[in-house]
């Protein structure tokens, strides 16, 4: 028999709104910095993980707000290990 | 002080004055963070000395800036008028004139990153010429 999964019990503790074209969804951020130049620099990422079902459309520069902050998806989001969990970097808008 | 850091000072000084909604730095080591930018890191590289005759050595005096902008959705196109102003400000500067012989463009190389959107650094290098007196730097 199938396990059936409930993928919401991964975003519900930690997760933060986020909104795309009207539709809300619980996300997980992640905001690292990396060095940047040789560390030279230090540069701010943000990265959205999310149940990929929940944001299926999701290209470059669509706009998205995550916990009332206004970003849009930085280059292309890509599929996580076996493809249910999805991560998309962001930028600030 | 040796000439070079008269030079270096003064080139600081001119950079200030002609960029003045960036900072500018002096061989800064520290990473800059994005609240920082734009930045001007204005460093010496090389300075080689060739024996002139006559009690002067001629110095080729190597010079570079690391300019820090972002995040810019082009970043490079961001960066491109403050290059353009420390240019002309360097090159058109009595100051300059009076106090070395020669100042040459010699290039620039561009690195980009992306964190919360576009990035680069862009180095561009000069190289000064100067007559000196063997027994001054």
């Amino acid at each position: 028999m199938a396990f059936e999964e409930d993928l919401t019990v991964f975003t519900s503790d930690f997760g933060e709104p986020a909104t795309v074209a009207g539709v809300t969804h619980n996300v997980i951020m992640n905001k690292p910095d990396a060095m940047l130049y040789g560390e030279s620099q230090v540069g701010h990422d943000f990265v959205m993980c999310y149940i990929t079902t929940d944001f299926l459309d999701l290209v470059n520069n669509v706009a998205v707000t995550v916990s009332g902050v206004s970003y849009k998806i930085n280059g292309a989001p890509r599929r996580l290990a076996d493809g249910k969990f999805s991560e998309a970097d962001l930028k600030k808008a | 002080m040796t000439k070079a850091e008269l030079i270096l000072q003064l080139l600081s000084d001119i950079c200030e004055t002609a960029c003045p909604d960036a900072n500018v730095f002096r061989s800064r080591s520290a990473s800059f963070d994005d609240k920082e930018l734009p930045a001007v890191n204005i460093m010496p590289s090389t300075d080689d000395a060739l024996n002139y005759g006559h009690g002067f050595n001629r110095h080729s005096f190597a010079i570079q800036y690391d300019l820090h902008v972002g995040p810019q959705d082009i970043p490079d196109a961001a960066a491109d008028p403050f290059i353009e102003k420390i240019h002309q400000a360097w090159m058109n500067s009595d100051a300059v004139k009076l106090l070395i012989d020669d100042l040459q463009y010699r290039g620039r190389v561009w690195e980009f990153a992306d964190a919360d959107g576009g990035s680069t650094k862009v180095r561009v290098t000069y190289e000064i010429t100067n007559l000196q007196p063997a027994n001054q730097l």
